[in-house]
């Protein structure tokens, strides 16, 4: 109830306020009202002819940002392997070239892995495959043949 | 100087050929009261004259598409109180990465320093107390209370109820009196 009496006197200005009046305390330089609207009218042409300028910029923007992205990417591919080692680099050693570095440094016998492998995991190679790799993957056979 | 309504200054403003004659007669019309409108909340004549500047830039620019559902007046006071807003909380923002900065006091230090300011004790009081106001009651205080405008005016061009400007505008009123009787 309370709070509609208050909204029914909303336009209530207290004395205390009312007493400093209504005028704007405040001034304008000499001629500022006068000076306002060339002004005005200066920066509304600047801002027509400033447009087609905008226009440019706009897409310019565009073709340099494609531009750019072309050149990372190509310096990326040239240098993937030093920027990100972990990912990409070859500078981690293949598994099997870490074996054979590996065998090398030991002197096995043949034989002795041969054994130690089992011969139940050894499959005997059929004579068939061994005349069709020597007939189809060996292209000096008639030297071979010469020679023999 | 200008005697056109609006709606003629909306349709001078469509013909090509008068368009930047009819922008000056718009400019002409409603300078004066724009500009107090937002010295009223900035009270720096500089910081103002940079809006008004804003303010008249956007009008040329959106006046092409104004539908005239208002009247031009309105619509020119709605800018202008959105750019005067937009003003103050950029002000705002730049002042927070200055810790020695005192919010508080900084409006009233600017009513004291400025060359412009013309009024006696109790209007420097008054000014001083608006500007203690959050912003929306001091921009409802300025058009109720110094440019005498309906409540309905002030709705359209803010947008917000009767009802609740009614709110902010009493306790502006609240607040101010108990300022200026400290």
């Amino acid at each position: 109830m309370s709070y509609i009496v208050n909204m029914k006197e909303t336009d209530y200005i207290p004395e205390k306020i009312s007493s400093a009046g209504k005028k704007s305390p405040f001034t304008v330089p000499d001629g500022y009202f006068e000076r306002l609207p060339k002004d005005l009218a200066g920066m509304v042409n600047s801002t027509i002819t400033d447009h087609p300028e905008k226009k440019s910029v706009r897409i310019f923007w565009p073709l340099l940002a494609v531009a750019a992205g072309l050149i990372i990417a190509v310096v990326f591919s040239f240098y993937r392997d030093e920027l990100l080692p972990g990912i990409f680099g070859n500078n981690q050693p293949s598994v099997e070239s870490t074996c054979i570095s590996q065998l090398s440094t030991f002197n096995i016998d043949e034989e002795d892995l041969i054994i130690a492998l089992g011969t139940d995991s050894v499959q005997p190679i059929e004579s068939e495959i061994i005349a069709e790799y020597i007939v189809l993957d060996n292209n000096d056979l008639e030297n071979m043949i010469v020679e023999l | 100087m200008t005697d056109y309504t609006d709606s003629e200054l909306f349709d001078l403003f469509r013909d090509p050929d008068k368009k930047s004659h009819a922008f000056d007669l718009i400019i002409n019309k409603y300078q004066e009261r724009i500009y107090w409108h937002i010295r009223k909340l900035l009270i720096n004549h500089d910081d103002t004259n940079d809006v008004v500047q804003n303010t008249f830039i956007k009008a040329w620019k959106g006046l092409e598409d104004f539908r005239g559902q208002a009247g031009i007046f309105t619509w020119l006071y709605r800018i202008a109180t959105n750019e005067s807003l937009t003003f103050l909380r950029q002000k705002n923002r730049t002042q927070s990465f200055f810790p020695f900065s005192d919010k508080g006091n900084e409006f009233p230090d600017l009513l004291e320093a400025d060359p412009y300011f013309d009024g006696n004790e109790l209007q420097k009081k008054l000014q001083k107390a608006i500007l203690k106001l959050p912003p929306k009651q001091r921009l409802v205080f300025n058009m109720k209370y110094f440019d005498e405008m309906k409540y309905e005016e002030i709705s359209e061009i803010l947008g917000t109820s009767i009802g609740s400007l009614k709110a902010s505008f009493h306790h502006a009123v609240n607040k101010i009196e108990k300022y200026l009787e400290d």
